[in-house]
């Protein structure tokens, strides 16, 4: 592998991503989503402030921006129970209830509700369980589409398979970033203009370890995806497998679950069911949470990896 | 750049604005059928007669305008569609261009013109609203620049 060819390749494959109908598609479709989770969060936020800004005469003359602090301090209890349940672990049926877990989930929920922003927070766990879906539509076609066209015969004259193969997924990291950057900014940016309840700082702070969560655990998932692309001669049905594995697993660990309780643990073979815990108030869960991501990614790249250098292109 | 070697981003770009194009054209004919049926009933003397009187004396001209503009990026999403497939420098990438930068304008006036009621104010959906322009302005004046060859 060289490592020059790596950068340059990835550069290419980066800069020039948007070229093809796909990264076209995939930029559109993630910054869509993005911003619909933004709006489905904070819409009904702001809202409930202009109800109530309209329905009470004595807060015609509060400052909204107070109004909305009163808004969210009343909501944030209402929603603490939900985010709590969310966030604790699976019980097992039947069995009496765990307080240790539960004394746990409700930290994890102040830690995300109160000592962060909480709207913030918000968007963010949506976007944790929705990205993974968004990141197969970005990194499906990786290899599979040049590999069914035969077009990487034309590059193996001037670059060995190691650095297609890298090259081409550091640079489909690259816009993954990117993208996410360009979310991050643009909601950060929004809520501290038009919700200013969060001192900037805090936003800031909160948005770009939020970034850097999203990109850590969607590693594992584009690396199913190089798998499956250099695995298939199709773009179409690396599409359809990687969109089927990433979005089957949970579904099948919830339906596998309630026939074996063991068969919930088909959760952690993607980073499904732990990738919560990058948001943990303990560092010990999120160094975790981490190293499961990358030992995930590892194995996924290395399937893929010799499946592209032993496989005919 | 290869003539007749297009990306296939702009194909894909060609699509959606076809996609886009045809949404538009149903919102324009929908809201022209408004506007007949606002003009059937008028002087009839029930409630329902009364009540649409009334809501278009009061929103009326922006109905005319939203209207007119919806069929002006109709028109330019579908010509510059073609334009696309065909890499034409006018009708691609110059109608493309004209869309991007009217939908834009007209996405920051009605946010600051119209009262949020009536879908006006900055928030989120205005920005969804302006991926599909910036992105076309940003491309065509960018990444496919080199592509209009003809």
């Amino acid at each position: 592998m060289d490592t020059r060819q790596v950068s340059l390749i990835a550069r290419y494959s980066a800069r020039y991503s948007v070229r093809g109908g796909i990264g076209l598609v995939f930029l559109l479709l993630s910054l869509t989503f993005g911003l619909l989770v933004a709006q489905f969060t904070l819409q009904p936020l702001e809202m409930i402030v202009q109800q109530v800004q309209a329905q009470s005469s004595k807060n015609a003359d509060t400052d909204p921006d107070e109004l909305t602090r009163e808004v969210l301090a009343r909501l944030v209890p209402e929603v603490r129970p939900a985010v709590a349940w969310f966030l604790m672990k699976p019980q097992k049926a039947g069995a009496p209830p765990d307080r240790e877990a539960d004394d746990e989930s409700n930290r994890w929920a102040d830690y995300l509700l109160s000592d962060r922003p909480a709207m913030l927070s918000a968007i963010l766990l949506i976007l944790l369980f929705g990205w993974p879906l968004c990141a197969a539509f970005g990194a499906f076609d990786l290899y599979a589409g040049d590999i069914a066209s035969r077009q990487l015969r034309y590059q193996l004259l001037r670059a060995d398979r190691a650095s297609i193969f890298f090259g081409r997924l550091l640079g489909t990291m690259t816009t993954f970033a990117i993208v996410l950057l360009i979310l991050g900014v643009t909601v950060t940016l929004y809520m501290g203009i038009k919700l200013p309840i969060y001192s900037w700082g805090a936003l800031c702070g909160w948005a770009a370890y939020g970034i850097c969560a999203l990109l850590v655990s969607t590693l594992p998932y584009v690396a199913v995806c190089a798998w499956i692309s250099s695995a298939m001669s199709s773009s179409l049905a690396s599409l359809t497998i990687s969109s089927a594995i990433i979005g089957g697993v949970p579904l099948m660990a919830m339906l596998a679950r309630t026939a074996w309780e063991p068969a919930g643990m088909l959760n952690y073979a993607l980073p499904w069911g732990f990738q919560t815990r990058l948001f943990h108030p303990d560092a010990s869960q999120v160094a975790a949470a981490v190293g499961g991501c990358l030992i995930q990614t590892a194995l996924f790249l290395w399937l893929g990896f010799k499946k592209f250098t032993t496989r005919d292109l | 750049m290869q003539e007749g070697k297009r990306p296939g981003g702009l194909t894909a770009l060609a699509v959606l604005n076809f996609i886009f194009g045809g949404f538009s054209v149903l919102g324009v004919l929908a809201m022209a059928a408004l506007l007949g049926i606002a003009a059937a009933v008028e002087g009839q003397d029930t409630e329902e007669a009364k009540k649409l009187a009334e809501a278009m004396a009061e929103a009326g001209s922006l109905f005319t305008v939203a209207l007119i503009m919806s069929a002006i990026s109709a028109f330019l999403l579908i010509a510059s569609g073609v334009g696309y497939l065909q890499q034409k420098k006018f009708l691609g990438r110059t109608l493309g261009s004209i869309y991007a930068a009217i939908s834009i304008l007209s996405s920051l006036v009605s946010s600051a013109l119209l009262r949020t009621e009536l879908g006006g104010g900055f928030n989120i959906t205005t920005i969804i609203g302006l991926i599909y322009p910036v992105l076309t302005l940003i491309l065509l004046n960018g990444t496919f620049k080199n592509d209009f060859v003809r």
